[in-house]
């Protein structure tokens, strides 16, 4: 990715002085206006990217300095893949996006149907149904972390005041009911998110196609498959490609939440590779499994653009 | 149905209001009280006293505003570019962008580590900001482009006949037309940056420069976990960003809108 146009020195200077003039070409001005945010891009996101790669081919651990950095090709690559590890937080990292994707697009849709529908107050619900959607995933963690107190937690206290269970669950002591928990907290902040993408499609529309299928004698769940689901296709494979590899790369709340356990029940692949690197701190070993894991993203992005693409 | 949304959405974060409220023995009551029976403020005056919170909220507002503004200032320039202008390589530069913003963030720690320490930036508001700005660029750029292009183009043509210079009309003409535009991805900007976790964790190792998530998340107690003085610092971190949601909340969705149609 090369900033366009203007490669020769000297040629940005003239261009600079016919820029002052006003008379420049187009390419040129786009060559100027374009460079700051190139040169950000180029030093802190395009570099990195290689330096990760790089790192990834060699053995670097920040507490084994006497060692270097020598070249190991595909070891790391091969640790990563045989290390039972991995693989628990890839699982544990595909199963939390499955989970929270698909309830958050079910809450998000039925939040976006109640919005749209109302007429009264509807700026006020549209602003707090976007609330959850603005709390830092790492704060909505700790507060989420408390709802699941065992002892004073309210989640238990709602289901021994409705009777549903006596007694106190320990939430995050077990790791089903871990990964219960965090997958609720992470729902609650994205699908807020996904309510509003969904809100912007059923904006879009038109209500006579309504009063066509009322007219044809459908029912409001016949109009709903018919007209609502088929017209809002573009919102919410927008709305999956976003949450998806949001989720892919969930860090902060399991972090805030459980710190991946008990044991390592909500590890997510980002939380593993940040231990392995941060607190194991074997950079080599963190570089491959965060190149694993820009693969699997753009993996999912790529297929849910070919489902997506031909159709539209 | 509106009610259950509505408790959904605000419910947790009432809790946590009325929590920053209780005395330490109303904590831990069972059955839980929901109103405090004796309302207190000593969690909120730790906050300040006994917890470096007041430091790192300050960190939290110079960071993300510097961040805001410089990134709205350099993606304006480049929206410019690909809204207006015609040029070689138009097309595979967007693509760049949206890949970009594909990758993960977790990719990207362990280089930027190494870059800003290397760069004598680490600990320091530049080194958090820099990153910053470089991540919020691709929605922030995808927000104004979808803006500017709504803006007609007569307007800008009748003031270069009249000889304005291209830069004029960016000033002059554009940037007024396109303030919605700059106030919308300012706000998500902004909420991104505010709530940034994971760079502000890695990049920072002392109170002066530790932003609030990292302040929060870090916390801990020294015989137990501070629920009432977490809350309170969980309340206080979230009144800037929800101010800012209910002030331009209309603003706020047309821009998740555009961005997310584009990316």
């Amino acid at each position: 990715m090369a900033a366009p146009t203007i490669a020769q020195p000297g040629a940005g200077s003239r261009a600079l002085r016919r820029w002052m003039t006003g008379q420049i070409t187009q390419g040129e001005l786009a060559a100027i206006l374009l460079l700051p945010c190139f040169a950000f891009l180029v030093v802190f996101a395009i570099y990195p990217v290689f330096n990760a790669i790089w790192t990834s081919l060699h053995h670097l651990r920040l507490d084994q300095p006497h060692l270097g950095t020598p070249f190991v090709g595909l070891r790391n690559f091969a640790r990563a893949f045989g290390d039972e590890y991995t693989w628990h937080s890839i699982r544990v990292t595909l199963v939390y996006t499955g989970v929270t994707v698909s309830a958050q697009l079910v809450l998000g849709l039925g939040l976006a149907l109640v919005v749209n529908r109302l007429v009264r107050a509807r700026g006020f619900v549209r602003a707090a149904v976007l609330l959850p959607w603005t709390m830092a995933p790492v704060l909505a963690g700790q507060m989420w972390r408390w709802l699941f107190n065992d002892q004073a937690g309210v989640v238990n206290d709602l289901l021994n005041r409705t009777g549903l269970v006596q007694g106190q669950i320990i939430w995050l002591g077990s790791p089903v009911l871990a990964f219960f928990a965090v997958t609720v907290a992470a729902t609650w902040g994205a699908a807020s998110y996904m309510a509003l993408i969904l809100l912007a499609g059923l904006q879009g529309i038109p209500d006579d196609l309504y009063e066509a299928a009322s007219l044809d004698g459908a029912s409001p769940l016949q109009a709903f498959l018919a007209v609502t689901l088929p017209l809002l296709r573009s919102a919410i494979m927008v709305s999956l490609v976003l949450r998806t590899l949001g989720a892919l790369q969930a860090l902060d709340l399991p972090f805030a939440m459980t710190g991946g356990g008990p044991g390592n029940a909500t590890e997510t692949f980002a939380l593993f590779i940040y231990k392995n690197t941060f607190q194991f701190l074997d950079f080599g070993y963190g570089a491959a499994l965060s190149v694993i894991l820009v693969v699997i993203a753009l993996g999912f992005a790529g297929t849910y653009y070919r489902v997506l693409a031909p159709r539209d | 149905m509106v009610v259950l949304a509505l408790v959904w959405s605000l419910a947790p974060y009432l809790w946590t209001l009325f929590t920053s409220f209780k005395t330490e023995r109303e904590l831990y009551q069972f059955p839980v009280t929901y109103i405090p029976k004796n309302p207190t403020i000593i969690n909120y005056v730790h906050v300040f006293t006994q917890n470096p919170f007041g430091r790192f909220l300050l960190n939290s507002a110079i960071v993300t505003v510097l961040s805001t503004v410089l990134c709205l200032f350099i993606a304006s320039l480049a929206a410019y570019a690909f809204a207006r202008l015609r040029f070689r390589g138009r097309e595979p530069l967007l693509v760049g962008l949206l890949v970009v913003a594909m990758i993960p963030l977790i990719t990207l720690i362990v280089p930027l580590y190494v870059l800003v320490r290397n760069l004598g930036m680490l600990n320091t508001y530049w080194g958090l900001i820099a990153p910053y700005v470089t991540y919020s660029l691709p929605v922030a750029i995808f927000i104004l482009t979808a803006f500017f292009r709504e803006i007609p183009h007569e307007l800008e043509e009748a003031a270069l006949i009249d000889g304005c210079t291209r830069m004029n009309t960016l000033w002059r003409i554009i940037a007024p037309l396109a303030a919605p535009g700059l106030i919308t991805a300012g706000i998500i900007v902004f909420v991104y940056t505010w709530n940034e976790f994971l760079i502000a964790m890695t990049l920072t190792s002392t109170a002066d420069v530790r932003t609030i998530t990292v302040g929060i998340a870090l916390y801990r107690g020294e015989f137990t976990f501070p629920w009432g003085v977490i809350s309170a610092a969980v309340a206080l971190a979230t009144i800037p960003i929800m101010t800012l949601i209910l002030l331009g909340q209309r603003l706020v969705i047309r821009g998740l809108t555009a961005g997310a149609v584009k990316g």
